[in-house]
């Protein structure tokens, strides 16, 4: 199956395939196949396009130019190992068949069946052994306010964010005691835990000291070194039905 | 670093003629997963299989990772690239699907365990599910997507109530569930198909998982599954977590360290 491998610097950030009759379109703006976020890529930089047998690379008059093998051009029939440069981007065409697995695929001779009373009694049954969420990801998100050492407020996501002593962190706490990384809030299924993760000065919730993790409840304090914050919890399904 | 001890078990059933499930057991990636095919025949066998190929593939073609080389994202470099790594091979068997009758309209569930430094990742798409065993609990870490999932909690279960509303495979997008959290010494995950949530439940999971080392617990629970009826295939795989070493990057767990190694330099 031919695919665009979108590398930067070695490092492979996504794979994109491209079938006969469909195309591509490379570039900044969030509406293109392949997003590059770099201000060094046009908005809508390039597309590759298929024509009969093969995968034509066409440059939308972009500022900076698409390179094929280090050479500017303007359209460019892709070969197999195609090394495209955009920005500081690198899109490495191939044509391989590695993932076709499927070369003669077998008949199927029958259809599926269901058992419905069986499907029915393990419906009832598996509704039952599933924990339920008890927040749907689509109601709820939760935040953090600074009570003191800080101030305004960060929403949490999908993010594990990161409170401690390295720059780098979401909430950057003071400290000679606090590690790098201190805690760390993970959204899960049912709701956000804070995780005790490394130092020595361990976070409290609540004036409780997190050993391992605990669940966050609405207006719960957490206070790490310097800092002290409030987490809050929106709930959206309440929200929208008031 | 994080270490783990790892088992993992796919078992045909009693029913079926065929395993549709595959697992990965890859500890030199820190990557684990669960894939549950479905589809008339052999396209579920097919959709499955290329499915955990895909994403061992995406994720073993790696180059040095540099978080830095990432422009700051909504989630960690590693769980993007797990994301990727799924979004891959929803493409791979979308496009297989489409190009042969035979294997139109298969699909397969994904649950996947990936290990950073000292977090671990859990993303899933179906219904197979992702629990793990901490402090005497389970929890889930996957989100079942399934009609009964979607509905409100209070609604009558209704009727195939465990249809899947995604799979890797069955369109041309899809998005999986994901979420990271710390990990800790002791902590047990276990990643399991339908065929065994559906017949062994977490109290009992959470209960084997406890008593006895990956290896035999992942045993015990398919067997238990079988006993059951062994209705459909039944796969599990069971992660202890062996230790957790996190970089000392406070001024004192630098000192702790030099103190530690000091130490060990003595009585040696």
């Amino acid at each position: 199956m031919p695919n665009i491998t979108l590398k930067f610097k070695d490092n492979v950030l996504s794979r994109h395939f491209i079938g006969r009759g469909q195309s591509l379109t490379i570039g900044r703006r969030k509406d293109n196949d392949i997003v590059i976020e770099n201000l060094a890529v046009s908005g809508h930089h390039a597309k590759i396009d298929s024509v009969g047998e093969s995968f034509v690379l066409v440059d939308l008059q972009s500022k900076n130019g698409s390179f094929v093998n280090e050479q500017l051009v303007s359209s460019h029939w892709l070969k197999d190992g195609d090394l495209v440069s955009i920005g500081k981007h690198l899109l490495v065409f191939s044509t391989a068949d590695g993932a076709s697995a499927a070369a003669a695929p077998a008949e199927i001779d029958k259809t599926m069946l269901m058992d419905t009373s069986n499907y029915r009694s393990m419906v009832q049954k598996s509704a039952a052994a599933l924990p339920k969420p008890l927040l749907r990801q689509e109601d709820a998100s939760g935040y953090l306010a600074y009570l003191s050492g800080g101030h305004g407020k960060l929403d949490l996501s999908n993010k594990l964010i990161k409170i401690g002593k390295d720059p780098t962190s979401e909430i950057v706490v003071k400290g000679l005691f606090v590690g790098g990384t201190a805690a760390t809030i993970s959204r899960r299924p049912d709701g956000y835990y804070l995780s005790c993760a490394g130092g020595f000065s361990k976070p409290r919730v609540n004036d409780q000291t997190v050993k391992k993790s605990v669940m966050l409840q609405d207006l719960d304090v957490i206070a790490i070194g310097s800092v002290k914050l409030q987490f809050f919890i929106k709930d959206l399904s309440t929200a929208r039905s008031s | 670093m994080v270490t783990v001890e790892s088992a993992g078990i796919s078992d045909v059933g009693i029913k079926r003629e065929s395993n549709e499930d595959r697992i990965v057991i890859d500890d030199a990636q820190g990557l684990y997963v669960v894939a549950d095919g479905m589809g008339g025949h052999h396209a579920g066998e097919v959709a499955s299989e290329l499915v955990v190929k895909s994403i061992c593939d995406f994720l073993g073609d790696s180059g040095s990772w540099n978080a830095a080389a990432r422009p700051p994202g909504r989630l960690s470099p590693r769980a993007e690239r797990l994301l990727a790594g799924i979004d891959w091979s929803n493409q791979v068997v979308h496009q297989t699907a489409t190009e042969h009758d035979a294997y139109r309209g298969m699909g397969s569930t994904v649950a996947a365990v990936y290990f950073s430094e000292d977090t671990l990742i859990a993303a899933n798409v179906g219904d197979s599910p992702i629990y793990l065993v901490r402090n005497d609990k389970i929890d889930l870490l996957s989100v079942p997507h399934t009609l009964l999932a979607d509905l409100p909690v209070d609604a009558p279960v209704p009727f195939m109530g465990n249809i899947l509303t995604r799979a890797v495979g069955s369109k041309s997008a899809v998005e999986a569930y994901i979420c990271e959290l710390n990990c800790f010494k002791g902590d047990i995950l276990v990643i399991c198909s339908d065929g065994l949530s559906t017949k062994v439940t977490p109290a009992e999971i959470l209960a084997i998982t406890t008593a006895q080392p990956p290896a035999t617990a992942c045993r015990a629970l398919v067997d238990l599954a079988n006993q059951r009826g062994g209705d459909d295939n039944i796969s599990a795989v069971v992660l202890r977590v062996t230790g957790v070493r996190r970089n000392p990057s406070s001024f004192f767990g630098k000192w702790v360290d030099r103190m530690k190694q000091r130490l060990t330099s003595i009585a040696t």
